[in-house]
């Protein structure tokens, strides 16, 4: 098997051509697409500036009074008591308002209180992005959904948008954020637990800041991780062509003659794969580093995450690349199955992220993103440079192993038999 | 040696080799003869263990191949008719990666590499990528990465096509001495008549994926003991003069190439007189009658009516 991990890491070699595509290409990539997404997004550091305003038609006091009033007349009364301490303390619309005016967020949002025909006009007047409705009764209605389960007309917030941006994406996430986290928090008090709500409601950060705690991380990061993820994936598919070419002028009989082990050859494709995809990504953060001063300052244990990273993914890549394989060696139609491949592992490219940042998709596609290997890497490995948090890794790499292997096993079940390619 | 019963591959019904039987002996050098489609590449790669036979089979030293290829691979050596080789790899690596994979030990490989690239007189071009190769030296290479493990049966198919005469001769040359002095037993596929004559001592040849003459090449030729091989020329050409002797009785396979004019013909029967007055006739003058030994050619041309470039 080494003589074939040899071979094929020497016929790379030689190919200038392709030394060239999947090494300094990407590299030139991050730095285009990085200043470019810089500059829709406003810099590197501070890409936002969103602007929303709070229409609010609701007397957050006045419900509260009355959602008291209503449970003082429960039969109960200890069950009474013991709603009304929690309810004293209760105030989504302050909540709400606090979430949006954090100092975290204050550089790149700006929060108005307006009127309703205020609003609307500065929004046809594009001043804002969008402006968020707290309907009249809100309060009541919320406390009345949270602490007693009654459902209430009024506890959704309509958010008003001219159109469809990627700040008002920005801002669509950040309220989605707060519903979750605050949803949870009251559901964990509510089931017995001791905090109170105002401790409860941890208050989720916005945008691409999303996670409590966490560092912002550039373009140039992002698209560095993009590319190496993506051009690993067009190692994947080089392999596959050189298989077909390796078919097509009759090698693979002479290798096949001289009673080679049937799975040598494709194992030397996987992990040729393996090595080649590891020193591609490797190459590709060190030099995008070295270049643009990406991940000054980081400790060691980052730079040991983030090869951890790489080397599964390489893994994976692997597997797909023995998949690729033993399909190039099955079809008699090379160019097809060529054409094939290089649209899937666009496709994948462009599901999985590498072309546009993930959180420029809706929802739903970020969501399809991470089901892609590539994908999956990418919010992963995000993720790590705004965390460095171990525990967000385990979850993904053992995704990404069992990828790889479930393409390795397809792969090893494709690789035909004698006289089947 | 190698014995092959009644083998038959079908493609989507088709026959490609039709229930064909051969035998190879140690030392033996035989040739498979016949046109583009007739089945001869179909019929190595069965012999050579690469493709499974529809039906029939393949024994090596009484076990079947088409069971267990293992024994015979050991001892095989294959020339691929495509040129088999990494084109961006040099002589040299291309021969070390062979030489791994046929498995020759580490402490031999270096030596057999070298007597290899001796054999194909390519030692001091071995450090050079083979792209950068001509035809036929990379056809020489393609050759040796089949003899680095030193195979007892070696199967060539068309090793020569489109190469220029004197990368021919040299690759001839190599076969004939590789089974005369190293006893290598050799099936030479070709649709070339002069090699398979020069190289192998028994022929088989085939047509439409069927044997349809086997035996020595004196045993070949004595299917047209009964016959002359004339070749004759005119003083100018004539199309009439052509037409005319197509008619003659015991004037069979009349062809044209050029200004020369050649048939078969029954032997001892006296063709000349006819010839004269027919040239006569057309206005012209004979001025050129030539006996020949009829070649595998003119077998193949008897018994199909084709030549075998057709």
């Amino acid at each position: 098997m080494l003589t074939f991990i040899f071979k094929d890491l020497l016929l790379f070699w030689r190919n200038r051509k392709e030394i060239l595509t999947v090494l300094v290409t990407p590299i030139v990539l991050i730095v285009i697409l990085s200043f470019a997404f810089s500059g829709v997004a406003g810099g590197s550091t501070s890409p936002l500036d969103l602007k929303l305003a709070i229409v609010n038609q609701d007397a957050e006091e006045a419900g509260i009074r009355q959602f008291i009033a209503d449970i003082e007349r429960l039969e109960d009364q200890t069950a009474a008591q013991a709603l009304m301490e929690h309810s004293a303390d209760m105030k989504p619309i302050a909540y709400l308002e606090q979430y949006l005016q954090r100092p975290e967020v204050a550089d790149w949002l700006t929060v108005y209180e307006l009127s309703e025909s205020e609003a609307l006009q500065q929004l046809k007047e594009k001043k804002i992005d969008g402006w968020i409705k707290i309907p009249q009764g809100y309060t009541y209605d919320m406390l009345n959904a949270i602490m007693l389960d009654k459902e209430a007309s009024a506890v959704s917030l309509p958010f008003v948008v001219a159109e469809n941006s990627m700040n008002v994406t920005v801002i669509q996430m950040m309220i989605s954020e707060f519903f979750d986290q605050m949803n949870f928090q009251l559901a964990l008090q509510h089931s017995g637990g001791d905090r109170t709500a105002a401790e409860a409601v941890a208050m989720p950060e916005g945008g691409r800041e999303a996670l409590e705690g966490a560092e912002p991380f550039t373009m140039g990061q992002y698209f560095t991780m993009a590319m190496g993820a993506l051009f690993s994936l067009f190692i994947a598919s080089t392999v596959a062509e050189k298989t077909g070419t390796e078919k097509r002028e009759e090698v693979i009989k002479r290798i096949v003659a001289a009673n080679t082990k049937p799975m040598s050859y494709l194992m030397g494709k996987t992990c040729a794969t393996f090595v080649l995809v590891w020193l591609q990504f490797s190459f590709v953060v060190i030099v995008s580093h070295l270049l643009l001063g990406l991940f000054t300052g980081k400790p060691l244990s980052f730079w040991i995450g983030l090869l951890l990273m790489i080397t599964v993914y390489a893994l994976t890549v692997a597997g797909i690349s023995a998949f690729y394989t033993s399909i190039s060696l099955r079809t008699n139609k090379m160019d097809a199955a060529n054409g094939l491949i290089l649209l899937f592992t666009m496709a994948l490219g462009i599901l999985g992220g590498n072309f546009v940042p993930i959180y420029l998709f809706p929802e739903w596609l970020q969501r399809i993103s991470e089901w892609t290997p590539n994908g999956l890497m990418l919010s992963t490995v995000i993720e790590w440079i705004q965390l460095e948090s171990g525990t967000s890794l385990g979850m993904p790499l053992v995704v990404l192993s069992l990828v790889g292997i479930l393409f390795l096993f397809a792969g090893m079940l494709l690789y035909p038999k004698r006289g089947e390619a | 040696m190698l014995e092959v019963f009644k083998l038959c591959k079908s493609y989507k019904g088709k026959r490609a080799v039709d229930e064909i039987n051969l035998y190879l002996d140690e030392g033996d050098s035989v040739g498979l003869l016949g046109p583009n489609g007739a089945g001869k590449s179909t019929t190595i790669s069965m012999i050579s263990t690469l493709i499974k036979p529809t039906s029939g089979d393949i024994k090596f030293h009484g076990k079947s191949t088409v069971e267990d290829p293992a024994a015979l691979r050991k001892v095989l050596g294959v020339v691929p008719q495509e040129i088999a080789l990494y084109e961006e790899l040099s002589a040299y690596e291309n021969l070390k990666f062979f030489g791994k994979i046929y498995k020759v030990e580490k402490r031999l490989l270096e030596e057999r590499i070298q007597d290899v690239l001796e054999l194909v007189g390519l030692k001091d071009r071995q450090k050079e990528i083979v792209k950068t190769f001509s035809g036929g030296m990379k056809r020489r290479v393609n050759i040796g990465a089949a003899l680095l493990h030193q195979p007892k049966i070696l199967i060539l198919d068309e090793p020569t096509v489109g190469i220029d005469p004197q990368s021919r001769t040299h690759i001839l040359e190599m076969v004939r001495l590789m089974n005369e002095r190293s006893g290598t037993t050799v099936l030479y596929t070709s649709h070339y008549m002069e090699e398979v004559e020069q190289l192998c001592k028994r022929v088989y040849i085939m047509d439409h994926g069927k044997i349809i003459a086997a035996g020595t090449k004196a045993e070949l030729m004595s299917i047209l003991s009964n016959e002359d091989k004339i070749q004759i020329q005119l003083d100018r050409p004539s199309a009439s003069f052509v037409e005319a002797i197509k008619g003659l009785k015991n004037i069979h396979h009349v062809e044209t190439k050029e200004e020369i004019i050649s048939f078969i013909t029954s032997r001892g029967s006296n063709t000349l007189g006819l010839l004269v007055r027919e040239a006569e006739k057309a206005g012209a003058e004979l001025i050129n009658y030539q006996v020949d030994t009829p070649s595998l050619e003119d077998v193949f041309l008897h018994l199909t009516g084709r030549t075998l470039r057709d």
